[in-house]
């Protein structure tokens, strides 16, 4: 979705968007990080400030970086804490305080207002579409007391303003009943809420302030304190909550058939197994341990004849490309280019008329003379080296979600409930999942057809097992084998398993390469986090150790001639990635599910001419 | 002779002066579109000659292509009237008359280029011509430059070791968002506000980039932005043809692309 890569383009990759019914920015519930939730019926330019809102609150001094000691040196912790000796974040230290969803509403729209005056600076061109999503009024007089307070800076000046409107409203408790009468299948804004007996009709109506509260020069409207405004709902209200009033918690269902991944796995068969020994490095030591891991080699056959349509299926777009491109190989390979000013032979019907030309006494004859044989073959070798570690059995969406675990202690209100329901992820039936291993297996069928319609030779290998006695490395596809729906099968069978002794894997595979003779050879890495195994150092929870011996056997490879090339869904991959390969030897991909499509296109760019 | 504009954005000029001095080939490392071609016009303008103990020297450019071959580098026979006429390559010409040679995108060549380029680019400073059985000793205003684009698109052509370490190697960017904004806006015209604005989208647009295996936005797609804005074309609209249309045909990419665009003016 464009939003999302607009996202990316400021700064805050990875966020999600969600399309739900939702209560929205000024009325919470407080959601998470990286998914942000918008109606369904939303117009684009309403999804995109709140997308900017989102940015700029993931930035560090927005909510999401909140963190508050524990022992309250700054003031923000209420008594309702008993964790003295942790950093809060912004849903655990609004807990510590009584009537804690009065003070969300309050933070919210104190924060609220503060990011908008950023989107108004930063984002001039968005300014125009704040008036799409305003603030709503803030009731029982507050607005008075608001604006004679210096405007927050970051969001815990915003929840120190919040914290002090809170305070006022319940000094007054005499005037209010002690719970507030939250109903919370009432969607309607705070403002509507009638608690005074007093109400003001029409005179000291006043709408939202068009430029912000702490715009320069906004209006004072006169209002008293413990007045009531009541007034009409901002314009659009109704646009971006949606469906809101109608609390349906199940979700449409979405038709996706995906034939092939049926509780019965396809079947594998293997044959007899090799056993290599391979050195490793050890970073400690700065020297080979000799004949180190024991890598079990074995080919692998499937069954599943029908995979290799089901992805190109999946992806027409890029299908077509592929046959395209097939067209134009064809094509190039037949022509033989003639009246050449320079080539390797003589174009002899071109030679023969210029001589008769000369003889019939034409002064400049045309010295195109020449012609070449067509153009030599790409003469280029590609192996794909799959991660099929137990971590890319994960279902996609919850790969976003793992950063993000549940404070201790975190109370469901009546609003998460409404919001966990309908962000997903509990809705979608179990066979209709995606995991990290499915998309490995998409995108290394595609680029096979990639490479098959190029004429490139290739081949798939994956590497799991557990140990150095006991990696395990299957050739999924031999470079002598062509591909085809039989060797799509074999890719399907491949299943998640065991941890991720790179090192080996790599050594292993350069065997295959070296034997190949093409003059360009190339050996790409598809993984899903960093290289780990039970004894992939003398220390398991080293980390380092894993990563040199990658590093090292990467440039094995590249000393030898092997072009390498890493490929990673893993988020935090640009760090690890970073240190052992140079920036266009590696591509990091968040989004998962975009992994065909990104190596699909890499590939396209890296061989868009002969080499 | 008007020598072109360049705005340093580190030591470029004083190292490319060293290397001149010594008479070491260069090599320029950077993305398409980020001043490297005019740098060399700038500092071709700008160094001493050998010769005449003026400034100025001459600059032979050739832009490199997948058909370029050695011959097209070097020369060739033509044919006129009944004899065969020797003609020489860009190559040949900066040799023996003494003017910088400047190949842009050598990566892009075909092999057999690099073969000419070794021996004129270590300390014999020769070009052998196979063809008319010449040994050219290379005139003492004679400077080989090099240039390409470390990108994706060069992982499978990249330039052999061998050839490399015979090179200075300086690395061109685009510059930081100030810098950017001032050669914005001297280039084009446009005033200080909007050359910020544009240096501004460009930042976030190459972020974009980043994420979707294009090409970044380059400067010189910005100057374009500019000088459109400057013939009376809306500033959206402008940025739009300049800038969007480069990242590619994604849709989901453009609608981006333009968002970046939209929320960036006023």
């Amino acid at each position: 979705m464009s939003l999302g890569l607009l996202a990316c383009a400021l700064d805050s990759p990875g966020l999600q968007l969600l399309r739900a019914p939702s209560a929205g920015r000024w009325r919470g519930p407080l959601g998470e990080a990286s998914t942000l939730t918008v109606s369904p019926g939303a117009p684009h330019r309403a999804v995109r400030l709140q997308v900017l809102r989102r940015v700029l609150d993931l930035q560090a001094n927005g909510r999401w970086a909140l963190a508050v000691r524990g022992d309250n040196t700054s003031g923000l912790v209420g008594p309702l804490n008993n964790l003295v000796d942790r950093v809060l974040d912004l849903r655990a230290c609004l807990a510590t305080w009584p009537h804690a969803v009065l003070l969300r509403r309050l933070f919210l729209w104190v924060d609220g207002e503060r990011v908008d005056q950023l989107v108004r600076s930063r984002f001039p061109g968005a300014a125009r579409d704040l008036p799409l999503d305003p603030a709503p009024i803030l009731p029982f007089g507050l607005a008075a007391l608001v604006r004679d307070i210096a405007p927050p800076v970051d969001a815990a000046g915003a929840l120190d303003v919040a914290l002090t409107l809170h305070r006022y409203l319940l000094r007054n408790q005499s005037r209010m009943p002690l719970d507030l009468p939250y109903d919370p299948d009432d969607l309607t804004p705070l403002s509507r809420i009638s608690i005074l007996s007093m109400e003001d009709g029409g005179a000291g109506a006043s709408r939202p302030f068009k430029d912000g509260i702490w715009a320069r020069g906004a209006q004072r409207a006169s209002t008293s304190a413990g007045e009531l405004q009541s007034h009409s709902d901002p314009p659009n209200d109704a646009a971006l909550l949606g469906a809101a009033s109608t609390v349906d918690p199940s979700p449409q269902e979405t038709v996706v058939s995906f034939p092939s991944q049926v509780a019965k796995l396809p079947s594998a068969s293997t044959t007899a197994q090799s056993i290599t020994h391979h050195d490793e490095w050890d970073y400690n030591q700065r020297a080979y341990r000799k004949r180190w891991v024991a890598v079990h080699e074995r080919r692998v056959e499937g069954s599943d004849l029908k995979f290799r349509t089901d992805v190109l299926a999946r992806f027409p777009s890029l299908a077509r490309q592929i046959r395209h491109q097939l067209a134009r190989v064809s094509a190039d390979a037949a022509r033989r280019q003639r009246r050449l000013q320079d080539g390797e032979s003589v174009d002899m019907d071109a030679a023969m008329g210029a001589f008769v030309d000369r003889l019939a006494g034409q002064l400049f004859a045309d010295d195109r003379l020449y012609q070449a044989r067509p153009r030599q073959d790409r003469d280029l070798c590609v192996a794909l080296l799959l991660d099929v570690s137990g971590s890319t059995s994960y279902f996609l969406s919850d790969v976003k979600r793992s950063a993000q675990a549940a404070p201790d202690g975190e109370t469901f209100e009546p609003d998460d409930l409404l919001w966990q329901q309908s962000a997903g992820g509990m809705s979608a039936p179990p066979s209709q999942r995606r995991r990290v291993i499915d998309v490995v297996k998409d995108a290394a069928v595609l680029v096979c057809e990639a490479l098959q319609a190029l004429g490139d030779r290739h081949a798939v290998f994956a590497f799991s097992g557990q140990g150095r006695q006991k990696v395990e490395f299957d050739v999924v596809k031999h470079f002598d084998q062509v591909g085809s729906a039989q060797t799509a099968a074999a890719i399907a069978t491949l299943q998640p398993k065991g941890a991720t002794r790179m090192g080996a894997a790599l050594r292993h595979t350069l065997q295959f390469l070296h034997a190949e003779s093409a003059r360009r050879r190339m050996l790409i890495v598809m993984s899903d986090g960093y290289p780990q195994d039970d004894d992939y150092g003398p220390d398991p929870k080293d980390l380092q150790y894993g990563l040199s011996d990658t590093a090292h056997a990467l440039a094995e490879a590249e000393r030898t001639g092997i072009v390498t090339f890493n490929i990673s869904v893993d988020a935090a991959a640009n760090d690890y990635l970073r240190r052992i390969c140079p920036k266009n030897r590696y591509l990091v991909i968040e989004d998962a599910d975009a992994l065909p499509l990104k190596v699909f296109a890499l590939l396209r760019r890296m061989s868009a001419s002969r080499a | 002779m008007h020598t072109p504009w360049y705005q340093p954005v580190a030591d470029e000029v004083q190292l490319f002066e060293a290397a001149w001095s010594a008479r070491l080939p260069v090599l320029l490392k950077g993305p398409t579109g980020c001043g490297k071609t005019r740098f060399v016009e700038h500092m071709a303008g700008n160094l001493i000659s050998a010769k005449t103990g003026i400034k100025g020297v001459p600059l032979v450019t050739v832009s490199c292509h997948e058909d370029l071959t050695a011959n097209d580098l070097v020369g060739r026979h033509l044919l006129q009237h009944d004899q065969t006429i020797w003609n020489d390559g860009p190559l040949t010409r900066a040799a023996r008359t003494g003017a910088i040679c400047y190949l842009d995108e050598i990566v892009e060549a075909r092999r057999d280029t690099t073969v000419v380029i070794h021996s004129l680019a270590d300390h014999r400073r020769v070009l052998p011509i196979e063809k008319t059985g010449e040994m050219i000793q290379a005139d003492p205003d004679f400077l080989l430059v090099i240039s390409y684009n470390p990108g994706y698109q060069t992982v499978l052509k990249d330039l052999k070791p061998s050839t490399r370490q015979r090179f200075v190697s300086l690395e061109f960017n685009y510059p930081p968002a100030t810098l950017e904004a001032a050669i914005v806006a001297h280039e084009s015209g446009v005033g200080e506000d909007l050359a910020h604005r544009l240096a501004a989208i460009a930042e976030r647009l190459r972020a974009l980039s980043d994420h979707g295996l294009t090409d970044g936005v380059s400067t010189r797609s910005l100057i374009h932005a500019g000088q459109l804005v400057m013939q009376g074309i809306e500033t959206r609209r402008a940025c739009e043809v300049a800038l969007t249309a480069a990242l590619g045909d994604d849709p989901e990419m453009q609608k981006a692309a333009n968002d970046v665009i939209d929320i960036h003016l006023p």
